[in-house]
């Protein structure tokens, strides 16, 4: 999502620098002193500074004063696709005539600042910054001044910043997901254990009341039933679709760095935060969900609203990126008392930190109505601290995680890692879940 | 041996390396150069110009080392007009101990150095030594500069050639137009905005 162009304020205002003074200063100085010394050569280095300050012209433009107006600065966010992981926008420059020089310096939410100074003419300069981060995002911010000739006369800085960024998190191609074992619905990707119209033979059976004179199979009528008393019909198993819910546990942002923990600190863009982690989990999940036809829908559990209700199809997949990557905590989430209503039959996902008890509870009530639960664990791996105080403070935290995690797992909720080096196995992870759940059924449908 | 070595970095890294340099934005302009280099250049102008005057007087050498040694030091580290015009000064001062009195010839190649002086001290305390400054830019205001230059040449010349003459108008005169810079220096710089 992208803004208009941001106009910068043409208001600004032109001065005499303090360099220009210097130099008057400077060059009366100098030729004062060859004068009272008699010495032509010595005065003779003070005529340039006095001329340069002194001039405001340039060779063209002889008499030429100061320029009259502000520079105008304006911010276009590119439409053009930029690679991953990049922002891109324009920085279009104009300054007033007699303008010499333009200098712009470009700062970014965690970037080191740039800066270029460009002869004093319209120019476009293309707008580059590296971020992992997804969701709402503040992108540039230019602070632009134009220097008269020699530089003897400055406008004052003119500040513009760039409109807020939609990033959608982006995902990893996955194969087999865990779906629900009881399917909804009448068509669908999947074959159920219902009688329907399907591809999948379930039996033969003689020709009742209801069934379509299509379904006939004359050669087994022909070899069953020679005098045709009796006609037989093909029976198949109907088609239906699954329904999935992702829940993202917003409700905590943190990233690798301990001491951003509290709020105070900056987060690093070249590091995924557990919430930049969990949509890119969930666009994962979703985009195979979709993919394979069944219905999705998302939840947040840091924003009390609306859940977003599960359907199918690739403008709903749009709709999916978009809810999670609007995903985020709106002040501090109060506790839910009971769980999020998710439709019958559907499997949830459940994309959290574990960094407290609420994930545990709403697991358990899930389950406790039906419903499978794959539980996402999207902390990044986080840095140990130098400091003795958070060192400990994390050993706390990441012993009673540990515990909840294996309270999990023992009560037989899969688990899947996505952050780090575990995210290129989670995969390999939901795929075995898959298999596992095929191998334990047999025969039992539900599993894509 | 050596996936326990890159164990061994990515642990090192995920528990101590916290004080990794923040990405750069960037931004793309035409062909230029870093402010560092703009910033060295001053810095070495700074001392050809002190030393270059002073080896024109029979000053001692080590007293004009260690002058032209806290120049340069301070237009090291803290670039800017003010070490510039220091600079100036100085060079001023020890031409007035040069030998070739009235008129040291040397003034006509000084004089220019000591304006690219000043017009480098702008330029390093504008450009950050990370910015990027297009030779554009530099060329820009390069015909306004070589003016400049050139007048002061044509004065110096003038001066040169009539060194050594009694011309007690032309010293009234200098008094009269160096009041008149003066003040015009000051009317414009009355320090309101324009």
């Amino acid at each position: 999502m992208s803004g208009p162009t941001t106009p910068g304020a043409a208001a600004a205002v032109w001065r005499r620098s303090p360099q220009a003074a210097a130099g008057l200063g400077t060059g009366v100085l100098v030729l004062g002193l060859g004068l009272l010394a008699g010495r032509a050569d010595v005065a003779l280095l003070g005529v340039a500074p006095l001329l340069g300050a002194l001039w405001a012209g340039r060779p063209g433009a002889w008499r030429s004063g100061a320029p009259q107006r502000g520079t105008d600065v304006a911010i276009d966010p590119t439409s053009a696709a930029a690679a991953p992981g990049e922002l891109t926008a324009v920085l279009r420059l104009d300054p007033s005539p007699g303008t010499e020089l333009l200098h712009a310096r470009v700062s970014a939410p965690g970037h080191r600042t740039a800066g270029a100074v460009v002869a004093g003419t319209r120019r476009e300069l293309p707008l580059t910054l590296s971020t992992v981060r997804t969701g709402p995002q503040r992108t540039f911010h230019v602070d632009a001044r134009g220097y008269g000739a020699g530089g003897a006369t400055a406008e004052d800085a003119v500040s513009v910043t760039a409109p807020e960024r939609l990033v959608l998190p982006t995902a990893m191609a996955l194969r087999l997901v865990p779906v629900p074992r009881r399917l909804r619905g009448l068509t669908g990707p999947h074959t159920s254990r219902r009688l329907g119209d399907g591809d999948e033979l379930r039996d033969v059976h003689p020709f009742a009341p209801g069934d379509r004179l299509r379904r006939i199979d004359w050669r087994t009528t022909a070899r069953r039933s020679s005098d045709l008393e009796t006609l037989y019909v093909r029976r198949t198993y109907a088609t239906a679709e699954a329904t999935a819910v992702l829940v993202v546990d917003s409700r905590d942002d943190v990233g690798p760095d301990l001491r951003t923990w509290r709020g105070t600190g900056p987060q690093r863009v070249d590091e995924p935060t557990s919430l930049d982690l969990a949509r890119h989990a969930a666009a994962s999940v979703a985009g195979a969900l979709v993919a394979a036809g069944d219905r999705v829908g998302v939840d947040d559990l840091g924003r009390r609203r609306r859940p977003l209700l599960p359907a199918a199809g690739r403008r709903h997949l749009r709709r999916v990126l978009h809810a999670l990557a609007l995903s985020s905590p709106v002040g501090a989430p109060a506790r839910r008392l009971r769980a999020p209503q998710v439709p019958a039959d559907a499997v949830v996902y459940l994309f959290s930190t574990v960094l407290d008890d609420e994930p545990l509870a709403l697991v358990r009530a899930w389950r406790a109505v039906g419903h499978p639960v794959v539980l996402v664990d999207t902390l990044p791996d986080v840095r140990g601290a130098r400091e003795e105080h958070m060192r400990l403070a994390w050993r706390v935290t990441r012993a009673e995680r540990d515990h909840r995690l294996r309270r999990m797992a023992a009560e037989g909720v899969p688990v899947v890692r996505w952050a780090g080096d575990a995210r290129q196995e989670a995969a390999l992870r939901l795929e075995a879940l898959v298999r596992a759940d095929e191998r334990h059924r047999r025969g039992a449908v539900g599993a894509r | 041996m050596r996936r326990g070595l890159a164990r061994l970095r990515a642990w090192w890294r995920t528990r101590y390396e916290t004080g990794r340099p923040l990405p750069v934005v960037r931004v793309q302009v035409g062909r230029s150069l870093p402010g560092l280099a703009l910033r060295a250049a001053f810095v070495l102008s700074v001392a050809a110009l002190v030393v270059a005057a002073g080896v024109r007087t029979d000053l001692i050498t080590a007293l004009v080392l260690v002058l032209a040694g806290v120049v340069t030091v301070w237009a090291a580290v803290r670039p800017g007009p003010a070490p510039a015009h220091v600079a100036l000064v100085a060079a001023a001062l020890l031409l007035l101990g040069s030998g070739a009195a009235p008129f040291d010839p040397a003034a006509l190649w000084l004089a220019p150095l000591g304006y690219v002086v000043t017009r480098l001290g702008w330029w390093a305390s504008h450009a950050a030594a990370t910015d990027r400054v297009e030779l554009a830019a530099l060329r820009h205001g390069l015909a306004r500069d070589g003016v400049v230059v050139a007048v002061a040449l044509a004065v110096g010349g003038a001066a040169w050639a009539l060194s050594g003459r009694q011309v007690s108008w032309l010293v009234a005169l200098g008094v009269v137009a160096l009041a008149a810079l003066a003040w015009i220096a000051v009317r414009r710089d009355d320090g309101e905005a324009r």
